[in-house]
């Protein structure tokens, strides 16, 4: 087979891939879920952001100055 | 807090982020001295500080001090807090901040003392290129390390964009600095001999750079769009589908873009077409990028009207979409033929440069920077939007006056007379221009009196000295 064959090869590869991942995020109705719980995933730890900003009452040292 | 509580390294988060601001007026500066000397050709004091000299510098220290600071600092608050983890090897964290300001401290002394391997954006000499390699590596151990050790089963987006931009500059410095090294008069003089040879020496010059902007300068600063503009906006992003296509889509077209920089050289004329292609291919998976971001305010706008952190990464969105647009029209062969080697170009890269890259970091930092100092928020969110009003002005004023002076140096130098002879002399085009260059000083001074407003902020919010390293938490139902 010569190199470029393989070059072609390469790209019909990479293209078909590339519909694979369009259809696994948009076709597949059962990945719906996942994609809502990794979207709120900057959300799971909203307790962290009180404690960093000095808002928290709980163990977390108050500091306002 | 107890002793047992396992807390988030914020540490090395804090001096990237502090170093970011620092490092950000540096290069700035830089650039609005060259700027003068384009005004000003007296303020050339040579042959240190002659344009030649400082304007690698200027690239260097913007791209890799002041966005290579605030890619570490958010990559590893995101990964963190995305990761209910705390970065892995923090001792290898500590060398990534100390090797990195060591480059950045070498590149300031080498490339005005005249150490180059001349190419672009890849101008250190090996000796820091392999300090380079070095740091890149134990970035890429703390940071995937992190992620292994992660307390959730995703991986965020975030991420996504951050490793892709980890993994693929690493194969891009590995491959670009692949070179003979040598001292040229004993040890304090190392010269570097490119691997590659003609045009192929170009085409691999210019795949690094083009994957330079591609991946360190659009998926890191992606990356940080992912998180910072769902957390400020206190709502999830717009479309998690379309950030995997879109995604996913930048990966497999920016790493061929490279030879839209090449048109009309040596490079065969069908790698050039081909660059163009994928050039114009890229406008889609930019704008989804785009698109999701601003999108994820839908619904939300008037928080726009009187919160300045969100006033800084929206218009970082719209700046990307402009320069995402421009960019595949500009790699277009007949526009390039008008556009190549004129001040456009410069227009351009300043427009995703400062619009972009620079309005999203100093959004994210802003929102860092009273988190990891324990304050409630910046010690004044009125000089805050000042800083954004100052910083837009001056971005609009340098991105104009480049266009107008670059179409203007085109069509100048394209203009024939009858007999087939040039209408004007090159120099006849650089007096034309003088005036647009002052203009682009203005708003180049503009942009940095912004980043000294910025930086009085910051050492105002520092004050006090608190710190505060955040408790690692698991979220409820969550399992490794």
């Amino acid at each position: 087979m010569d190199i470029n064959d393989l070059r072609s090869l390469v790209t019909v590869v990479f293209l078909v891939t590339f519909l694979g991942i369009v259809w696994w995020a948009y076709g597949l109705k059962g990945n719906k879920k996942r994609f809502e719980e990794a979207a709120n995933l900057p959300f799971a730890d909203e307790e962290v952001d009180r404690a960093e900003l000095g808002l928290s009452s709980g163990n977390e040292k108050r500091k306002i100055s | 807090m107890s002793a047992t509580q396992s807390t988030y390294n914020y540490k090395v988060v804090r001096q990237f982020a502090v170093m970011t601001v620092i490092w950000g007026i540096v290069g700035m500066l830089v650039g609005v001295i060259i700027a003068a000397q384009l005004v000003w050709p007296d303020l050339n004091f040579g042959p240190w500080l002659t344009y030649g000299r400082l304007r690698p510098l200027h690239t260097n220290a913007v791209i890799f001090a002041f966005g290579g600071c605030a890619l570490f600092a958010t990559s590893y608050y995101v990964v963190q807090r995305t990761s209910h983890a705390r970065l892995f090897a923090g001792g290898l964290a500590a060398f990534t901040f100390w090797g990195w300001q060591l480059v950045i401290l070498l590149a300031a002394l080498s490339l005005p003392l005249g150490f180059t391997s001349g190419k672009e954006y890849a101008e250190l000499e090996w000796p820091i290129d392999i300090l380079i390699t070095l740091v890149w590596v134990s970035y890429a151990i703390v940071f995937f390390g992190t992620i292994a050790k992660r307390k959730v089963s995703h991986i965020y987006v975030a991420n996504w964009f951050f490793g892709s931009m980890i993994l693929t500059v690493a194969v891009l410095h590995l491959v670009n600095s692949a070179e003979i090294p040598v001292f040229a008069a004993g040890i304090l003089t190392p010269k570097s001999y490119s691997a590659y040879a003609g045009v192929q020496d170009a085409m691999v010059q210019w795949w690094y750079g083009h994957n330079a902007v591609g991946f360190f300068l659009t998926t890191g600063f992606l990356g940080i769009m992912y998180y910072f503009v769902p957390k400020q906006a206190g709502r999830p992003i717009y479309s998690y589908r379309l950030s995997v296509v879109h995604f996913w889509a930048l990966i497999f077209t920016y790493m061929w873009a490279g030879p839209h920089h090449l048109h009309y050289t040596a490079l065969p004329d069908w790698t050039q077409s081909v660059g163009m292609i994928f050039s114009l291919i890229l406008l889609a998976p930019s704008w989804g990028g785009m698109i999701n971001g601003i999108m994820t305010l839908s619904g939300a706008w008037g928080k726009l009207r009187d919160d300045p952190i969100l006033k800084f990464l929206i218009t970082s969105l719209s700046f990307y979409g402009m320069s995402t647009f421009e960019g595949p029209m500009m790699s277009i062969k007949t526009v390039n033929a008008l556009s190549h080697y004129t001040d456009w170009t410069v227009g351009h890269v300043h427009s995703g440069a400062l619009g972009w890259v620079a309005m999203i970091t100093i959004g994210s930092m802003y929102y860092l920077l009273p988190r990891l100092f324990g304050k409630p928020q910046m010690h004044s969110v009125k000089l805050m939007t000042v800083h954004f009003w100052v910083a837009t002005i001056g971005i609009v004023l340098y991105i104009a006056s480049m266009w107008i002076a670059g179409v203007m140096q085109g069509l100048m130098w394209r203009t024939s007379n009858p007999d087939g002879t040039l209408a004007y002399s090159f120099v006849e085009s650089v007096k034309a221009t003088y005036p647009f260059w002052a203009i682009r000083l203005v708003g180049g001074v503009l942009f940095l009196s912004g980043m000294l407003i910025m930086a009085y902020n910051m050492f105002k919010t520092m004050a006090g000295g608190s710190t505060v390293d955040a408790p690692v938490l698991v979220p409820a139902g969550q399992h490794a």
